[in-house]
């Protein structure tokens, strides 16, 4: 909202100062309008090229709004009516007398919607008709009776019930639980309740009926067993409960509103309560939904990564708008220098022309929209998924099917349109400025700016001093609170900068733009060297982020101001063809002519392409390790027992097995809290996770081995991370590691919060690994096990997960071979890192239009020259070789240097900020990456090309604009 | 839009001086080179003078010619132009001051194309903040003086060579400016419309508008009162005392 304001404001000042300027000078709207429309087709190219603004910053928004009105409206269907729920710290049963009581108490039964009186407990399921099971189901147990004011069940056959027609030992099973054993109505299944001393506890129910997952039937969105109460005592062994579940009056917010107003009538009431001293409420779907909704909180690391890439994205579309701006001006010229000579000022000047681009920016952050909805709609799925498994937000969606929607609000389209048109506006203004300074006398006749010994104006002057000063003040970073690393990067590429205009005029051009691009490459990559080693990994990332552009635009200068060089390769290849070597003597001289709009827009491309080697080495780098620390996996087949403590095989079995490690596994499912120093302090959320005890056994010989993918940085070596999580109950490992983490969870005695020392890279164990005191709050959760088997030699682990998992079935084992699960993880990883790629593809399509674009004003700028050429003897295809391999040997300076800036710093932050050493890539993706681009300029540049071939020489020659 | 910055103001009986005066005016252009385009040149222009300045290529002429009207800075010597000195004058103030005091006429008419004839001569009249209507009123008075009322409404690309230069004279006039500045006003022109171009200066002139114009046509300097002959930068002939001159009789 703060951006909306701030961006509106700016919007309204802007064109609001734009409107009053064309109402005070309507000859400036008048040159504006007739110049717009005068052309409408280049003005629809100019617009189109201008859309990136709020198109870029629409898709940031999108994905942003998508990803949390989906895992909102996850939470409102897992929630379904329930707003308040009573439970025990420890989640232990008591009288259901209490939910009685809450029910007729006066206040309570003015306020809510409904009270219900519950069971809530999680165990395995056996289908014994199926030969089927699921290890972690939710076991709910509802009351018919008060089931109306929750909703009535909906069963996939399009009944309705709440429960009422159910016989004793019957049940209803959600639909993913169906799905998963395979289970028809009538199976009979077996189920077994974990408890926290033993022995479980097992009974049968039978299937009455699959509920579709609407209303109550999605409640959890996990596999679930849906029974009356009755039945649940049978298998429990007590009619006690151990939830209330309360439902407020309304719907949607209005309905949160109304849980939040009646927790303390409920608490007021469960005082009256002598048996409901140790129960408490709490607000478990506003919980949930607040939690989802900041998870894609700007200052939360996964919303800081879409945003980021949202930036790059931008940068490069206004580096674009900024090109596009230039170059239309200086094809007007002669005629805005008519203007100057008539009497216009500079800054009248700037206004005639920023009228005109308001125009353009306008209808281009409105019609952008367009664009910015499709390419939200392609990359919304992706990303949703992707970032539900990694933010540090902790995964509120993990292991749940959530329905992935897309999601623009309002203010989101406000915003894009608002900040698209300021910043393009913005883009353009700088572009005026920069173009509007011209010799009035030259300008008229085309001709170039003369230069002229009264260099260096006051203004100028000032300029420079302020840069300096500005770049010092950076450099020497006074300012504590601000990152030092960050800064300093900024400040010494300015100073690069001030020295690099100072010595304008002093050194030739070329050598002066050389050392400046070498000195501004040569600092950006020493300040990462430096930041890499020092920081964590994702200040370190900062620091990425900036030195990625820094090099990129020094190897740019670098590589277009000695482009002069390539005229060896004309003089070569002009030994065999004269013709040949006109052609790219003429492309190269344009290339050439302005060296630092060169530089940057082949800057663009290779900051663009850079980020692409980069997450391709990331990629490479994770699938590297996976492999190293798969080859190391001695174990072949995972089994995971939520009730039993030791697994028992029979002797059949037990010969194809070589060894076995039993890990002691306990099952939480409930309130998390996750909060990192990097992003907002996560509010709870319900999750599940797995812990695993640090058993003598599983130090000695870990699953992946001793070697961490991740760790804090605190500890300086694995070995050290080891030793703290064995010895310290507030260190744990977790499988989703990220800087600084720390879980907090609601155990029987209060808050338990550990610290996360690192991530031992382990798909098996996917949740927390402690030592037995750091798990020893959750001593009251149901103890199962874990069992790691490694096969004999010869032994298919597919076939033995399979035999194992029969002879497992009454106990509703979950077996999977190994090999299953890191295909998996591989699958997941994927996933994740195809969004930034994406992303960046999606700049590619940016760079390239913006080639295209520029390409045809090129085309039309030049069409006296192209005349002239013709006149000379110059072929069609020679003019069409000539725009074709400008455009072309922009993409090959920007992908050189663009695969040397994603090389450099991938190589540097690799073996800097996460400390591993394997370094590789994919060079098959990157060289379809390259080749598409190759494909893409020329497809984009032919038709400006065969514009300009088919101008007539006469007419060129005879234009007059 | 127009600076408020004024050069001083005229004395009493600046009217009877010269309306230019140059001395010791140089110009250089650096690229790559050093090339010293203007190399002390003096140089005056009467009130109500018709000044044509003549020469070969490169021999400065154009660069005086920008020299003089402001359009260009100079390196050396003094422009005085009503008794104001140019070069004192921030590149605001001169644009102010060419904008009240200076009109302009192109070789390549420069005019703009998206606007119409009677658009593009009401321009000056604009810039210098007269409000719309009025401004098309003696836009328009201006074409029928010189004979185009009947093609106010048309674009350049609609209008003959030499209809656009009667139109860019239009334009140079239309705020009665002190002095106009043609730069090869005809140089685009065939004989039929460099012949009512000229006959159209000549007329202005009469009535008492000071030109300065450059040429290579020798029949349209012959034109001028007063021909000044330019070669390497320099004025071949010493300039005749200045003196009050009335309109060309």
């Amino acid at each position: 909202m703060n951006g909306l304001l701030l961006f509106g404001g700016l919007f309204v000042v802007a064109y609001g100062s734009l409107l009053l300027i064309a109402l005070r000078r309507p000859l400036f709207a008048r040159i504006a309008i007739r110049e717009a429309t005068r052309r409408p087709w280049q003005s629809a190219l100019v617009v189109a090229g201008l859309m990136i603004g709020s198109g870029a910053i629409l898709v940031a928004e999108a994905i942003q709004n998508s990803t949390d009105d989906s895992l909102a409206a996850g939470m409102f269907q897992s929630w379904g009516r329930v707003d308040l729920t009573v439970t025990a710290p420890d989640n232990s049963s008591f009288d259901p007398m209490v939910a009685q009581m809450l029910a007729n108490d006066p206040q309570v039964r003015r306020s809510a919607a409904g009270v219900q009186a519950g069971v809530e407990l999680v165990g395995s399921v056996a289908d014994v008709d199926r030969g089927s099971s699921n290890a972690f189901v939710r076991l709910i147990g509802f009351d018919p009776t008060t089931q109306a004011a929750f909703g009535r069940f909906r069963l996939v056959d399009g009944a309705q019930t709440s429960g009422e027609n159910l016989q004793a030992g019957q049940a209803l099973i959600g639909q993913s639980l169906a799905v998963a054993l395979g289970a028809k109505v009538g199976d009979h299944l077996r189920v077994s309740i974990g408890q926290s001393t033993g022995d479980p506890k097992t009974g049968d129910v039978a299937v009455a009926g699959v509920l579709a997952p609407v209303g109550p039937g999605s409640y959890g969105l996990r596999p679930a067993v849906f029974a009356a109460l009755q039945t649940m005592a049978a298998l429990t062994g007590t009619s006690d409960i151990n939830i209330v579940r309360i439902a407020a009056r309304g719907d949607g917010q209005p309905e949160l509103d109304a849980g939040h107003r009646l927790v303390p009538t409920v608490a007021g009431a469960l005082r009256t309560l002598p048996e409901a001293a140790q129960l408490r409420v709490r607000e478990g779907k506003a919980d949930d939904i607040t939690a989802a909704r900041q998870q894609q909180d700007p200052g939360n690391a996964t919303g800081g990564f879409t945003d980021v890439l949202s930036i790059i994205v931008l940068l490069a579309g206004l580096v674009l708008v900024v090109n596009l701006m230039a170059t239309l001006v200086e094809e007007r010229r002669p005629r805005l220098a008519v203007l100057r000579a008539l009497g216009l000022s500079r800054l009248g000047l700037i206004a005639a022309l920023c009228t005109e681009g308001a125009l353009y920016t306008l209808v281009a952050a409105v019609l952008g929209i367009v664009p910015g909805l499709l390419v939200s709609w392609a990359l919304v799925a992706s990303t949703v998924r992707g970032s539900g498994g990694v933010g540090a937000g902790g995964g509120i969606g993990l292991g749940r099917d959530l329905p992935v929607q897309l999601s623009v609000r309002p203010s989101a389209l406000a915003l894009a349109i608002a900040a698209g048109a300021v910043v393009t506006l913005a883009a353009a203004v700088l572009a005026t400025v920069l173009r509007s300074n011209m010799t009035i006398a030259a300008a008229i006749r085309d001709l170039p700016d003369p230069t002229s010994v009264n260099r260096g104006a006051l203004s100028a002057r000032l300029r420079s001093f302020g840069l300096a000063i500005g770049s010092l003040i950076a450099l020497f970073n006074p300012l504590p609170p601000l990152p030092g690393g960050p800064l300093r990067l900024l400040g010494g590429t300015g100073l690069i900068a001030f020295a690099a205009l100072s010595m304008r005029g002093r050194m030739p051009d070329r050598a002066r733009l050389t050392a400046a691009g070498l000195a501004l490459a040569a600092w950006a990559l020493t300040s990462s060297i430096v930041s890499f080693s020092a920081a964590t990994s994702q200040a370190g990332g900062i620091d990425l982020f900036i030195a990625i552009p820094v090099t990129a635009l020094g190897l740019s200068l670098v590589i277009v101001s000695n482009l002069r060089l390539l005229e060896w390769v004309a003089s070569v290849t002009g030994a065999a063809s004269g013709r040949l070597r006109a052609t790219l003597r003429l492309a190269l001289a344009y290339l050439i002519r302005r060296p630092l709009r060169a530089s940057v827009t082949v800057a663009t491309l290779a900051m663009l392409l850079s980020v692409i080697v980069l997450y391709n080495i990331l990629i490479a780098d994770f699938a590297n390790q996976t492999r190293q620390s798969d080859a190391r996996a001695p174990y072949d087949i995972s089994v995971f027992m939520p009730t039993q403590q030791t697994m028992v095989l029979p002797p059949a079995l037990q010969s194809q097995v070589a060894t076995s490690l039993s890990i002691p596994t306990r099952s939480y499912l409930g309130p998390v809290q996750v909060s990192s120093p990097v992003g907002t302090p996560a509010l709870w959320h319900q999750e599940r996770l797995s812990l695993y005890e640090l058993t003598p056994e599983l130090v000695r010989n870990p699953p992946m081995g001793r070697a961490m993918t991740n760790r804090v940085r605190q500890f300086p070596n694995d070995a050290s991370a080891w030793r703290s999580v064995q010895n310290d109950p507030g260190w744990v490992f977790w499988t989703r590691f990220n800087t600084d983490v720390r879980l907090t969870f609601a155990g029987p005695e209060g808050l338990v919060a550990r610290s996360v020392a690192g991530d031992v890279g382990d798909p098996i164990l996917d949740g927390i690994i402690g030592s037995p005191q750091a798990l020893a709050p959750f001593s009251y959760l149901p103890l199962g096990t874990t069992v790691l088997v490694e096969a004999r030699p010869g032994v298919d682990p597919h076939a033995l997960a399979a035999q194992i998992h029969q002879a497992l079935l009454p106990d509703g084992a979950d077996v999977t071979a190994i090999r299953d699960l890191l295909r998996q993880r591989d699958v997941a990883f994927g996933l994740f890192a195809s969004v930034p790629v994406l992303f960046m593809r999606m700049g590619m399509v940016i760079g390239i239009l913006s080639l295209a674009i520029l390409a045809l004003r090129g085309v039309v700028q030049r069409r006296r020259s192209i005349g002239v050429l013709r006149a000379l003897g110059y072929r069609r295809g020679e003019v069409i070789a000539g725009v074709v391999t400008e455009a072309t040997l922009t993409t090959t300076c920007g992908i050189l240097v663009g695969t040397v800036t994603g090389l450099t710093t991938g190589y540097l932050y690799l073996n800097g900020a996460i400390a591993a050493t394997p370094f590789g890539f994919d060079v098959l993706s990157l060289a379809v990456t390259l080749a598409l681009m190759y494909a893409a300029v020329l497809l984009a540049t032919v038709g400006p090309a065969l514009a300009a071939a088919r101008t007539p020489p006469a007419q060129a020659l005879r234009l007059q604009e | 839009m127009i600076t408020t910055e004024e050069p001083e103001v005229l004395s009493a009986d600046a009217a009877d001086q010269a309306i230019v005066t140059a001395r010791r005016v140089r110009k250089v252009y650096r690229s790559g080179t050093e090339v010293e385009a203007l190399r002390g040149v003096d140089f005056e222009v009467g009130r109500g003078e018709m000044v044509a300045v003549v020469g070969p290529s490169g021999s400065g002429k154009t660069t005086l010619l920008n020299c003089l009207s402001g359009l260009e800075r100079i390196d050396g010597g003094q422009i005085l132009v009503d008794g104001s000195d140019m070069e004192k004058l921030s590149d605001n103030a001169r644009t102010g001051y060419r904008a009240r005091h200076m009109g302009f006429v192109f070789q390549a008419f420069n005019l703009l194309p998206v606007l119409t004839a009677v658009e593009n001569v009401e321009i000056p009249l604009l810039l210098l903040g007269q409000r719309p209507r009025p401004a098309r009123e003696q836009a328009m008075a201006m074409l029928e003086t010189l004979g185009l009322a009947d093609r106010a409404k048309h674009r350049p690309d609609m209008l003959s060579g030499g209809e656009q230069q009667r139109v860019a004279v239009a334009r140079a006039l239309v705020h009665q400016p002190a002095i106009v500045w043609a730069d090869e006003p005809t140089g685009n022109l065939d004989t039929e419309g460099t012949e009512v171009v000229v006959e159209l200066l000549v007329r202005l002139n009469k009535e008492g508008q000071t030109m300065v114009l450059v040429t290579h046509n020798p029949a349209v300097a012959g034109r001028a009162q007063r021909t000044v002959r330019m070669r390497d930068g320099r004025i071949e002939a010493p300039p005749p005392p200045a003196r009050s001159t009335g309109p060309t009789s």
